[in-house]
């Protein structure tokens, strides 16, 4: 199998150690904006054939073409901030190849109500293509990472093999990861994550279909497992929520996220000021979007590694009936930030991502997965994946509640 | 007097309203790096012989020397960030006029030391230069002085305290001064002086206190913030220790503290994308221009000084201030609250400067000057003390 790989940041470089281990990846093209960043993790890899570097902007479709076709690449595989995500979505249709990313494209909050109604939400952009992608004969397999992704094939195994009616299904993310040295120093993309935790979360209930609240609405305790324990968790916009309706029962489906009130704080600072703004506004003659800043004086969760130290958990919670029987599990994965760094030299929240992917690839390229049009990772059997997760240094667990 | 007001923001803007109505003032240059700024307080101001518009770079000395020259002033107003003070002060020295500004530079004790070295040289050329000289520091440096020479035998404590109740419509967050400035002096260490210690710093916004505001403004939350007064009473006024305290809010000192350890208060330019910039440049950006404010403001806001001691043998306590009205300021002024407080003060050291009755020569700070002419002009420029026994 040859890739694609566009965007080599935290995650990105996770996503070519992990595959580096796996034979029949026969080629991933690290293709970035910041070429020095492709060519340090080009270094680390230590085989230049196997792991070009080219230089993308991936906001130019054409580019990503023409990278595609150079190397008769197999699949693109979209590892940058979703706002490049229609050029490069659109560049593996153009070409003709498979496509997958691990995120879905943006959203847009409802002009009048957006904290009661959807307006344009996460993966419209996509869904309205799955169409012609399955008239072309493509896969298109979105939201494909940690989380979305493993949470989704969770949510299909509780409905397969678990339960006989879900009432809900709740995406938890929490972590004891602390980062020494820095007072705030968040380990993923902080542009993603401003898009996700300011945007009007979104739940889906059966009858009632999307909807949204505002931020960090509904807060819980959720008791974590493996020695993380409990953490308060609010509602945040995820593809979860949008990707589970449209292939497993259930009657209400959530995420939430465990992010603390220092960063509940900072968030909610950043987006009183207008910092969270992703549109260039003019500094003193110079275009700048402030959440560029922002990122800009935040240390690069790709180097922080090494300061890492904790665990960090994903998981689904699903809650309904079996044999008649009331019934709470949450499937989970932990991953410990030290033995990602040991295996992989990635941090663990990058490392818990990108092994995902390379599964995804795994079974596509193995036949175990086969599927046209747009799809996610709920669409498909759960068994395989959860299969090999061990296999790839990423056990899950499972815990009756 | 010929004016070279350097900055024609918020306070410029104030300074050029309450300067074009005293008939000492022949002429005002409005300079400003922003020419389209300017021209809009030019156009306000009408007469374009006596309010001439000039482009300038206020950190080139030699534009604001060229500029000086062209139109013969003999008073530099520096109206800019604190940034190009050292560039402005310099530049009135050598081009040979007297100078006044509202902020120093310098990080805590140090505050005015490199223009305070200059003292001997400025008198020397027979030059004036008048250091802080707005509304705090400035007017609550010339309450301190009324107080040790009218109101105490002996003086225990000045606290310089500053607190509004300004509300501003449509904003969550907008504070009404330069954004800059304030990003500075709330993330500096605030300092203390005290007649054993000197001066010495502590953590920002520590001791905060609750202060009873005059009228409605009533009781606030005041802290401990880097500001000039504290570098200036003490060479000048007899005290055992001297303080400011700001009512931010904490609203506003959270959202200072997130700023902060976000890197995001920074001068240094950072790498965004392939574009060197500023970050604290980045959150003003994002506010609204304090210039604009005032018809979305209303409320009061209050300066003062604070004073505890002993008179006739007894125990004293006094709050000298002044409050303004947004809502008059704009009615009579046309400028919002927090910047005409600031901007009027200058004028009235102005007058006194163009009438003699203030005449010294070299780098002072306003305490250095009788205050009795100054509070006396007060009511005539609208702009009224109060004080109160506490």
């Amino acid at each position: 199998m040859k890739v694609l790989l566009v965007g080599v940041g935290g995650v990105g470089e996770s996503i070519a150690q992990i595959a580096k281990q796996r034979a029949w990846v026969e080629q991933v093209v690290l293709s970035d904006f910041d070429l020095d960043r492709a060519r340090e993790v080009q270094t680390k890899l230590k085989d230049d054939k196997r792991f070009p570097v080219e230089f993308v902007d991936a906001s130019k479709q054409e580019l990503v073409e023409a990278l595609a076709k150079k190397y008769a690449v197999d699949l693109i595989m979209n590892a940058c901030d979703p706002s490049f995500n229609e050029s490069i979505f659109d560049a593996a249709f153009q070409v003709g190849v498979n496509y997958m990313d691990m995120a879905m494209t943006l959203s847009k909050p409802h002009p009048k109500e957006p904290y009661r109604k959807v307006y344009i939400k996460l993966g419209d952009y996509q869904f309205e293509r799955a169409g012609k992608w399955e008239e072309k004969g493509l896969l298109a397999l979105v939201g494909m990472g940690v989380e979305p992704g493993m949470a989704d094939i969770f949510a299909r195994y509780a409905q397969d093999y678990l339960f006989d009616e879900i009432e809900e299904i709740g995406i938890r993310d929490g972590a004891n990861i602390e980062v020494k040295g820095y007072e705030f120093a968040p380990n993923f993309s902080i542009w993603t994550t401003i898009e996700e935790c300011l945007n009007p979360p979104v739940i889906w209930e059966k009858g009632k279909g999307w909807f949204t609240t505002e931020p960090f609405s509904e807060p819980e305790v959720f008791e974590f497992p493996e020695g993380i324990g409990k953490v308060e968790v609010v509602n945040v916009e995820h593809e979860e929520v949008l990707l589970i309706p449209r292939w497993v029962k259930a009657r209400r489906v959530t995420f939430k996220y465990g992010l603390g009130d220092l960063f509940i704080g900072v968030l909610k600072t950043l987006h009183m000021i207008g910092l969270d703004n992703k549109e260039p506004i003019n500094v003193k003659g110079m275009m700048v979007a402030p959440r560029d800043m922002v990122a800009a004086c935040l240390p690069d969760p790709a180097h922080l590694g090494d300061r890492m130290f904790g665990r960090t958990c994903a998981g689904t919670w699903v809650k309904g009936t079996k044999n008649g029987k009331p019934r709470q599990i949450y499937l989970y994965q932990v991953a410990d930030n030290e033995e990602c760094m040991q295996k992989w030299g990635c941090q663990a929240v990058v490392a818990q991502t990108a092994f995902n992917a390379v599964i995804g690839w795994d079974l596509i390229e193995h036949g175990a997965w086969k599927g046209v049009g747009v799809l996610g990772p709920e669409a498909f059997d759960p068994v395989p994946f959860m299969e090999k997760m061990a296999d790839y240094g990423f056990p899950y667990g499972i815990k009756e509640m | 007097m010929k004016v070279l007001l350097v900055g024609v923001g918020g306070v410029g803007e104030a300074i050029a309203v309450t300067a074009s109505r005293r008939p000492w003032l022949e002429k005002m240059v409005l300079a400003d790096y922003n020419l389209g700024r300017a021209q809009e307080v030019g156009k306000r101001l009408g007469a374009a012989d006596k309010f001439p518009i000039e482009q300038v770079d206020a950190a080139d000395k030699k534009q604001v020397i060229e500029i000086a020259s062209k139109h013969n002033v003999n008073l530099l107003m520096n109206a800019v960030n604190v940034d190009f003070t050292d560039a402005l002060f310099d530049s009135a020295y050598e081009y040979g006029c007297n100078y006044m500004d509202m902020a120093m530079t310098g990080l805590g004790a140090q505050m005015g030391s490199r223009q305070l070295a200059s003292h001997a040289a400025w008198e020397k050329k027979g030059l004036l230069a008048i250091l802080g000289m707005g509304v705090d520091p400035g007017l609550s440096d010339i309450f301190a002085k009324y107080a040790e020479e009218h109101l105490f035998d002996e003086i225990e404590e000045i606290g310089v305290r500053d607190g509004a109740a300004l509300d501003i419509s449509g904003y969550d967050f907008a504070p009404a001064f330069s954004i800059t400035d304030t990003l500075e002096e709330c993330t500096s260490p605030p300092i203390i002086w005290e007649k054993e210690r000197g001066w010495f710093e502590t953590e920002p916004f520590s001791e905060p206190e609750v202060f009873e505001f005059p009228e409605e403004i009533g009781p606030l939350k005041c802290v401990n913030v880097e500001h000039e007064e504290v570098v200036l009473i003490p060479r000048w006024v007899k005290t055992k220790r001297v303080t400011f305290k700001y009512a931010l809010g904490d609203k506003f000192i959270h959202a200072i503290k997130v700023l902060h350890m976000l890197g995001l208060t920074s001068k240094e330019p950072v790498n965004v994308k392939g574009v060197k910039v500023v970050p604290s440049e980045v959150v003003a950006a994002c506010l609204p221009d304090p210039a604009h404010l005032g018809d979305k403001m209303t409320g009061k806001t209050c300066v003062g000084t604070w004073v505890k001691g002993i008179k006739d043998g007894n125990e004293r306590q006094v709050y000298l201030y002044q409050i303004t009205d947004n809502a008059e300021s704009m009615r009579k002024y046309g400028c919002q609250a927090v910047s005409w407080q600031t901007g009027v003060c200058p004028v009235i050291a102005m007058e006194l400067l163009a009438n003699s009755t203030w005449n010294r020569d070299g780098v002072l700070g306003p305490e250095a000057f009788d205050p009795v002419p100054f509070m006396e002009k007060m009511q005539d420029f609208d702009f009224p003390y109060g004080f109160k026994e506490m």
